[in-house]
């Protein structure tokens, strides 16, 4: 359709116009969070019910005592988690010198998954910090490192980083940071585990995603058939075809 | 060249035409139908309120003989009346006068369609809405309380609908019903669930 | 679900088949109330001229753009609860506890989006075939207050899921008033019904949102649309069609809209819907750019967004506010990058309607103040420093410049013949 529009369109540079317009599109995107460091992408696949599950197991058991999910316990995937309002945390507003955790129903909406990831895995050993840990994606975080005995410690090996980071965008967090003492977990298990919860917290932030796609290809369907028909029938019909006018008044 | 229209009337396949036509109609009232479906839907309770509307457990260990305890489920209100012996005795005396007293019209879960309209005689399970146009009855236990010949039973103040101690509509009132008996049991001996008939 | 669809289709279908049985009625109700004599009028026997394109067709997609607007967001207001500490939670639980709440909204969300689209697309056909010329300028003008209009509604509706990005740029807006000599301050307490953007702020911008522009927007699409029907539509090749009529005083290079046109913009109109449901089922958000991610965090005064940016179709406005270094001047230039737009009409000086008659002059003013305008609602969106910054200025120049240069470069451009009737293609 928009071939046809071009085509009916008398300027090459229109055409170009509008070509260039629908082109920049997806320049507009840009990447959410200000990390300093290059995010690493994750493979988000929402279809995959039973990663979900896991993931929301393992949110319960590392984040829960802490996050809650207040827009979330209604849904089903709650419900087969057993996860209930009764189990989440309430702060009052002062507590944690007033940056109590916050609810998690939209964090990957809010912040990215792949923020997520890449948060959940570079914290590094700063003994500046009154929780023992900093962050690279989130430096001075309030959260203590959740995961210090399945991931490990990591440390700064790259200290130079803070002073030439004006500069550079692209420094990858391997390249500063790196694991020293091992946790429970292999890092290829940890990288799993955190994956795990980041498509946990994605479907919680929205889980119209599974009927979205269960209807999507329907509507689109039935929208292409019927532009097929009218479009047919338009054809069919010669300008002087309809009905001419009566003696106009 | 003038634009006179019929003269430039092409000649067009006139059965696939009718065809196409037909077609795009039918399509378009396929649009319409499933542009409804969402919009219908949405105006159905809310998961929140269908959460909301589950059964609900009321502890009936407290409750003195003769005592009306009202609870709200569905946000509708559920009448929880312990009647005395005198109170099930008269229910005996008005059969005559009632509209339907052996509880034909369904307005109960099966297992309350008995002369007492309950599980437990004692307990008395009733939806306080009256069935003429939705106003709630008071209880009015004492005899004579209301007229001359009322036994006890229930008033609605409205348009002056008359029920007995079983929620049994008498005859030549503007309700046209016996009271509904919503759907419970007892899940122990003190313990009442509403909204949900056991099994 | 499905033989439930096909069932009432059906129904609906057989409706609609024996409708023409009832052509008594019809007539019965028409003498006492014209209203099928008056569709026949504007919409069956609208003299249109033959040679419409595709241009055409956004007039129409703007109108279906608003239907969708007014039936998703009476069904939003059905649980949308305007206080500050429920509004946020209120759009949550339409997005995941009312059946279908998903959906109502992510149209809501996308049909802004798309409606902007849909009517900056609309008013460069109106550059591009003079359509601003007379006798078209009230129209025009309309149509300028009408863009006026849309961005209010859109703003106010921004505001309403009290997001951090509908805090923080309500407030930014708010306080551009504050850029009034004297009672400047005054106003922007004023119009927040409180010495902070607050929930009294939202409620009001609620009932700004659902009824007061809302129904401005509809009167003055109903004046639009009276106004065109009384000078006719212009087309591409920008020729009078009312010079050249038949006996009984149907101008002979126009068809009637219904069902030529009507037919011709039916598969566009579907082809829309069918981008606009790409958009709702796959990418609601669309990278950022129809809900943006900081709206998804609940809003804080006491946290400022470390970027704050417009939404993309207020973005040029944005952009040419941040370039100019003083905050009334700016302001001012915001507005006039607007309200100029009404004087186009006088301000362009050429018999010639049409880019397909004008000169080379015209056109390259056309693509400075088109390629400037894109430009503008790019650097809107991006952190004003550095280079960002200098190419704003660049296309804030750019952008002005068409209003100095359109009545000199009208005045001396060399034109094209026009042709007497619209050409045989
Ligand atoms: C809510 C937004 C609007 C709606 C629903 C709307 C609707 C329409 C419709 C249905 C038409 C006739 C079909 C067509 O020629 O495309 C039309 C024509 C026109 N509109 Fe709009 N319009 C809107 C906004 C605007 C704006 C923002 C402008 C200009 C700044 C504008 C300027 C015009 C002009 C000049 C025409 C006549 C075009 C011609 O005959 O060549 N409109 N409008
Ligand atoms: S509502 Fe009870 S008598 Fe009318």
């Amino acid at each position: 359709m928009i071939m046809i529009m071009l085509s009916q369109s008398e300027f090459r540079s229109v055409n170009l116009l509008l070509f260039l317009m629908i082109a920049c599109l997806p320049v507009f995107s840009f990447a959410v969070g200000d990390a300093l460091v290059e995010l690493d992408s994750v493979k988000v696949d929402l279809s995959d019910k039973q990663r979900i599950l896991r993931g929301g197991q393992h949110f319960q058991q590392s984040c829960l005592s802490c996050h809650s999910l207040g827009d979330f316990v209604n849904d089903p995937v709650a419900k087969e988690l057993g996860l209930t309002k009764q189990q989440m945390p309430v702060w009052p507003e002062d507590s944690w010198n007033g940056h109590p955790p916050p609810d998690l129903s939209l964090i990957a909406l809010s912040m990215s998954p792949d923020w997520l990831y890449t948060y959940l895995r570079t914290y590094y050993v700063d003994r500046s910090r009154p929780t023992g840990f900093n962050n690279l994606v989130y430096p001075n975080t309030n959260m203590p490192n959740p995961f210090v005995d399945m991931q490990g410690r990591q440390v700064l090996i790259n200290p130079n980083y803070f002073d030439r980071h004006a500069g550079h965008h692209e420094q990858f967090w391997y390249r500063i940071i790196k694991l020293k003492e091992t946790g429970r977990l292999s890092p290829a298990d940890f990288d799993e585990y955190v994956d795990d919860i980041v498509l946990f917290l994605t479907y919680v932030s929205d889980p119209s995603i599974h009927i979205r796609r269960q209807i999507g290809p329907w509507v689109l369907g039935y929208l292409l058939l019927f532009i097929s028909v009218t479009y047919a029938y338009f054809k069919l019909m010669g300008r002087f075809y309809f009905k001419p006018p009566p003696p106009h008044r | 060249m003038s634009g006179n229209p019929p003269e430039n009337l092409a000649p067009v396949d006139e059965v696939k035409r009718s065809l196409l036509k037909k077609t795009s109609v039918f399509l378009g009232a396929l649009g319409l139908a499933g542009i409804g479906v969402p919009l219908l839907s949405y105006l159905s309770p809310n998961r929140s309120t269908r959460e909301a509307g589950k059964p609900i457990s009321v502890d009936v260990s407290g409750m003195k003989v003769g005592e009306q305890k009202t609870v709200l489920w569905r946000s509708k209100p559920v009448w929880i009346i312990r009647r005395s012996e005198a109170m099930l005795a008269s229910l005996g005396l008005v059969d005559g006068s009632l509209k339907d007293p052996d509880s034909e019209i369904p307005q109960q879960p099966g297992y309350a369609r008995n002369e007492m309209r309950s599980i437990r005689p004692d307990f008395l399970v009733l939806l306080g809405i009256c069935t003429h146009l939705g106003c709630s009855p008071t209880y009015r236990p004492d005899p004579k309380s209301v007229d001359d010949t009322w036994v006890g039973g229930f008033y609605c103040s409205c348009h002056g609908s008359k029920f007995d101690l079983a929620g049994r509509v008498f005859k030549n009132m503007p309700a046209p019903s016996n009271l509904e008996v919503p759907p419970y049991h007892f899940s122990d001996e003190n313990t009442l669930i509403i909204g949900d008939g056991g099994i | 679900m499905f033989l439930f669809l096909l069932a009432s289709a059906f129904f609906l279908f057989v409706i609609l088949s024996v409708l023409p049985y009832f052509r008594g009625v019809g007539v019965w109700i028409d003498r006492r109330l014209p209203i099928f004599s008056f569709l026949l009028e504007h919409l069956t026997y609208y003299p249109a001229p033959k040679n419409l394109n595709m241009w055409y067709a956004f007039g129409a997609l703007a109108m279906v753009a608003c239907v969708i607007q007014f039936i998703s967001g009476i069904w939003l207001v059905m649980y949308y609860t305007p206080t500050a500490d429920q509004a946020f939670s209120s759009v949550q639980l339409i997005m995941r506890e009312v059946p279908y709440g998903w959906l109502v909204r992510y149209v809501h969300s996308t049909g802004v989006s798309m409606w902007f689209i849909v009517v900056y697309f609309h008013i460069f056909r109106g550059l591009l075939y003079g359509s601003y010329k007379t006798p078209r300028e009230l129209l025009w003008m309309s149509g300028v207050v009408l863009l006026f209009l849309l961005m209010a509604e859109a703003y106010t509706g921004y505001v309403l899921p009290w997001g951090q990005m509908s805090f923080w740029a309500s407030k930014v807006i708010i306080s551009l008033f504050s850029s009034i000599p004297v009672v400047g301050n005054d106003i922007v307490v004023w119009l927040q019904g409180d010495y902070e953007v607050s929930g009294v702020t939202l409620h009001r911008f609620f009932a700004f949102h659902v009824v007061g522009f809302s129904f401005l927007i509809l009167a003055m699409i109903f004046l639009h649309i009276i106004m065109l029907h009384s000078v006719g539509s212009n087309n591409p090749d920008g020729i009078d069609i009312m010079k050249h009529k038949d006996r009984n005083g149907w101008p002979l290079d126009a068809v009637p809209y219904y069902p030529y046109f009507v037919m011709k913009y039916i598969p566009i109109i579907l082809f829309y819907l069918l981008v606009f449901f790409i958009i709702v089922f796959y990418a609601p958000t669309f990278y950022g750019l129809f809900l943006e991610a900081e709206n998804f965090e609940r809003a804080n005064p006491l946290v400022t967004p470390l970027h704050i940016k417009p939404s993309w179709y207020l973005s040029p406005y944005y952009a040419i506010l941040r370039s100019i270094p003083d905050k009334s001047l700016g302001a001012l230039m915001m507005l006039l990058s607007i309200l100029l737009w009404l004087f186009l009409p006088w301000l362009d000086l050429s018999p010639v309607r049409s880019m397909r008659y004008r000169g080379w002059m015209s056109r390259v003013a056309l693509a400075t103040v088109v390629g400037s305008f894109v430009l503008l609602g790019y650097l809107g969106l991006q952190p004003a420093v550095g280079w960002y910054l200098v190419m704003s200025r660049v296309a804030t120049v750019l952008y002005f410049s068409f209003f100095v240069l359109i009545p000199i470069v009208s005045y001396y451009d060399h034109d094209h013949v026009v042709p007497e009737r619209i050409p045989e293609r």
